[in-house]
Formats: structure tokens, C-alpha cells, sequence
């Protein structure tokens, strides 16, 4: 097996050198977003059940920023909002309806960065599941090609000659394969949880919203 | 400004991404070496007897093997058998150097000794100066010398027995190489002959084959022959039949060509060397052929 991989040649090993490289990196990150929407989702979770449970919004605005690096998305939204409306609040003279759209701008600004940062990677996801077969294939073809031309210089061609370098250049449509396969999945899986995280997210702003103008107009 | 920290654990990622690919390359490594044992050999029972030939009936079937099996086990290597005819004939001009060298020398010790008796006699005739006894020593010197000179004539005539034989020697080696080089292109015309032979052979056994299969169509008139273009896999698969000459009735053609493919795997000579000759068979028909 490894001598096979030591026998192929220079743009075989090319082809498998980059598709380890493509495949690690897909892996690497299939993990972290693996970690980071879970994180994500159980967080959201926990900090929806505290909000309605009727938790003082004063109080969890002063828990959140104090530590915002390990607290949820949802926090940080909630947290953007929050400070955009106590700010108006102090200020003498902004009316109800300025208050609730600024503090509404302000986390919509907050939930599109943290939108971002849930979504970064993705594409890349995306790239090696589409392209890492293309490249595993490549690699094999010119394998092959090189198998069929040793064996134009045999009189008597028999399948023990082109053998193993087909099953050489097939090594690299398998990396190919191992590197696109997860990428796909992952991709999908994830595109669909960041989409439900997405309207979550949304949903709780508009609640929260409401929950604001009404402390507006009750001022 | 929002700023939205880096998203933890990327550390254990990046471990469990390695240990991911680690079980990949275990996994094929595994994959690839689990099949090491070599294939048992396949057991085949013939249920039926080749086809019969046609036209060759006397020499069937000589094993193709035999005649590379065969090249000359009696006769040694000629190259290695002249160079112990050389080696010998080294040895024998040796020994004959060696011969006339020790014959010049006992002939010089002679001539040393007649001239020491001769001195002697000169000597003795000066003191005795009797001339009978010089006649009859002189008689008796001459006698000696003549003696001498039968030992030569002898001796050469024994060294030019030897050139003879070195020369005669010389000659069996020459006509020995010659018969090792007729020999040798005998045995390549034979094997020529043997392939030529193998191919007609096997042609007749394709033609045997298919005719066994051909159903002579009804109100068939004259004896019409239709020419075919048979491509043939190595396996004797046959891939593709064209008609090339149409007998002129279609009945006839159509029989044949199902024959062909009915008579599906033709018969391939063993020799791989041969096959190459049996990829596009051009085959003629006629009803009355046989």
C-alpha cells in the first residue's frame, strides 16, 4: 500500500498531497462547526428558558457584559439591543418609537455579524465537496494514462502489468471520494442548522422588540 | 461596534480531524493488504471433445510446448564444446614445443659428445697414428652419427605426424561449428514450420467447428461460396461477422453467419504468440466443400 503510494508519480503524488490538504482542512473545520453550532443551539436553548421565565432584563444585561466571550449568540445579541436602549433611555427627549428602532438596528447589526462568523468555513465545505472528486479523478487518469503507456513498450501485455498502477492513480479518486463525501454532508447538515439558528434568532428579536416598545411607552 | 469572539475549540478539532484520517489510511492499508493469498487453481471437467479435423488428420495435436522444451539436450553447448577442443588443442601444441625442445637439447648434448670423441680421436690417431684403428674409429663415429641421424629423421618424422593431427584436429573443430550452425538454423526452421503448421491447423479447426453448426438451407442450387470477415477476441469470442463476398443466396449466407455466432468460442491456438494471427479471420464457405 505505501509502496504503491512511493511508486505513483509526480503529479499523482501532487494530486494526493493536495486532496490530504483539502481533506484535513474539511475535516478540521467540520469539527469546529460542529462544536460551534451545538455551542450555539444549546446556548440559545438556555437563554431563551431564562428570558421568559422572567429573569430581570437589567440583571442578565449586567451578567452578559460582563462576560460576552463565553456567553451564546443570542446573549450578544440581546446584550447589543439592550445597551442600544438604556443609551436612548438616559438620553432626555428621544421618543418611544426612535428608541425601539435604533435598539431593533442595533441587534439587527449584532445578529448579522454573529451570522457571519456562524457561517464562515461553510463555503469552503462547499468548494472541496464539489471539486476534491474532479481532482481525485484527474489524479487517477493520469495515472492510468502512464499505466497504458509502460505498456506500450511490452510485447505481451497482460493485466499484471497495468495492474497496479491503475490501483495507484485509484488511490487518489478514493482521497478524492474521502475528502467530498464528508464535505457534502457537512455542508448540508450545517447550511440547515444555521438556517433554524437564523430564524430563532430573528423570532427572539422581534419578540424582544415588542417587549421594548412596550417599556417605552410604559416610561 | 459588535464584536463576535473566535469560536472555541479548535484545538480538539484539528485532533480528532488527524485521528479521522489516521482511521482512513488504517482503513485502507487494512483493505488493501487483507487479499495476499494466491488464487487456488480452478479445476475444469470437458464435456465434450474438441471438433474434429478436416483435412489434417495425421499430425493432431503435438503439444506446442515441445518444441521449446526440446532444443538439443544430448548435444552440449557447441560454443562450450569448441573451446574444450581449443583448450585441448592448446595442450597438445604444448607438449609438442615441449618435445622438440628436449629433442634440440639431447641433440646439442650428442654433437658436443662426438666432438669430444673426435678430439679424442684426432688425439689418439696423432699419438697411435695407426690407421686401421683410425678407419675403424672412424667407421665406428660415422656408424654413430648415422644412427643419430635415423634418430632424427625419426624423431622429425613423429613431430610432423603431430602438426598433422593438430591440423586434422583443427579441421573437426571447423566442420564441427559449421554442424552446430546448420543445426541451429534447422531447429529455427522448424520451429517456423511448427507455427505455420499450428496456425493452418487451428484455421481448420475453426472452419470444422463452424460447419458443424451451419443447417444447410432447402432448394439450396449450385455450390455458392460466401466469403466472411470474422473478428475474434483472444478468448475466441467472436465480436463481429461481415459478409464480405455474398454467395448469392441470402439463405445460404444467413445460415452460415448463424453458424458463426452459434460456434461462438473458436478454438485459439495455446501459443499467445499465435493468437495475435487469429484476430480478424477471413473465412470461405461453400455447401459442397467437404
Amino acid at each position: 500500500m505505501l509502496a504503491l503510494l512511493a511508486s505513483a508519480s509526480l503529479t499523482v503524488k501532487l494530486v494526493m498531497g493536495l486532496l490530504l490538504v483539502a481533506s484535513f482542512m474539511s475535516w478540521w473545520y467540520i469539527f469546529i462547526k460542529m462544536f460551534a453550532v451545538k455551542r450555539a443551539a444549546k446556548m440559545a436553548q438556555a437563554f431563551e428558558q431564562e428570558f421568559w421565565n422572567g429573569a430581570d432584563l437589567n440583571q442578565l444585561y449586567q451578567r452578559i457584559s460582563r462576560d460576552r466571550d463565553r456567553c451564546g449568540e443570542l446573549e450578544r445579541i440581546f446584550e447589543a439591543g439592550f445597551r442600544e436602549f438604556m443609551k436612548l433611555k438616559n438620553q432626555p427627549g428621544t421618543d418611544a418609537a426612535t428608541m425601539t428602532e435604533s435598539s431593533r438596528r442595533a441587534m439587527k447589526a449584532a445578529y448579522q455579524r454573529e451570522m457571519d462568523a456562524l457561517e464562515s468555513h461553510l463555503s469552503f465545505l462547499a468548494t472541496v465537496g464539489s471539486v476534491s472528486p474532479y481532482v481525485g479523478l484527474f489524479g487517477t487518469v493520469w495515472g492510468i494514462m502512464n499505466a497504458f503507456r509502460g505498456l506500450a513498450n511490452v510485447a505481451q501485455a497482460t493485466l499484471a502489468h497495468v495492474a497496479p498502477g491503475i490501483a495507484e492513480a485509484l488511490i487518489a479518486t478514493a482521497m478524492g471520494l474521502f475528502a467530498a463525501i464528508p464535505a457534502v454532508i457537512a455542508y448540508n447538515r450545517y447550511t440547515y442548522d444555521i438556517d433554524r439558528l437564523a430564524t430563532r434568532f430573528e423570532s427572539f428579536m422581534e419578540e424582544f422588540s415588542n417587549i421594548l416598545q412596550r417599556q417605552a411607552h410604559k416610561k | 461596534m459588535h464584536s463576535v469572539p473566535t469560536q472555541p475549540g479548535r484545538l480538539p478539532a484539528a485532533a480528532l480531524a488527524i485521528l479521522v484520517h489516521l482511521l482512513f489510511f488504517a482503513l485502507l492499508v487494512y483493505s488493501v493488504n487483507w487479499k495476499t493469498h494466491a488464487p487456488e487453481p480452478v479445476m475444469v471437467e470437458l464435456w465434450q471433445a474438441p471438433p474434429p479435423i478436416s483435412n489434417q488428420p495425421a499430425p493432431v495435436q503435438k503439444p506446442q510446448v515441445a518444441p521449446v522444451a526440446k532444443p538439443e539436450p544430448a548435444v552440449p553447448d557447441p560454443d562450450i564444446a569448441l573451446a574444450e577442443q581449443k583448450r585441448k588443442l592448446k595442450e597438445q601444441q604444448a607438449r609438442a614445443a615441449e618435445l622438440l625442445a628436449q629433442q634440440q637439447a639431447e641433440q646439442k648434448l650428442e654433437q658436443q659428445k662426438i666432438e669430444q670423441q673426435k678430439a679424442a680421436q684426432q688425439q689418439a690417431l696423432a699419438q697411435q697414428k695407426i690407421e686401421q684403428q683410425k678407419i675403424e674409429q672412424q667407421k665406428i663415429a660415422q656408424q654413430k652419427v648415422e644412427q643419430q641421424k635415423v634418430d632424427q629423421q625419426k624423431k622429425q618424422a613423429a613431430l610432423r605426424q603431430l602438426i598433422a593431427q593438430q591440423a586434422q584436429s583443427e579441421i573437426k573443430t571447423e566442420s564441427a561449428r559449421a554442424l552446430s550452425n546448420s543445426r541451429q538454423a534447422a531447429l529455427a526452421s522448424k520451429q517456423a514450420d511448427e507455427q505455420s503448421r499450428m496456425k493452418a491447423e487451428y484455421q481448420d479447426r475453426i472452419k470444422a467447428k463452424i460447419r458443424s453448426k451451419i443447417i444447410l438451407p432447402d432448394g439450396l442450387q449450385g455450390n455458392p461460396q460466401a466469403r466472411f470477415e470474422v473478428s475474434v477476441l483472444p478468448t475466441g469470442d467472436v465480436m463481429q461477422v461481415k459478409l464480405l463476398h455474398p454467395s448469392g443466396q441470402p439463405a445460404y449466407d444467413n445460415a452460415v453467419e448463424r453458424a458463426i455466432l452459434k460456434a461462438s468460442p473458436l478454438p485459439m491456438p495455446p501459443d499467445p504468440a499465435l493468437v495475435g494471427e487469429f484476430r480478424d479471420l477471413d473465412l470461405k464457405f461453400s455447401p459442397n466443400e467437404n
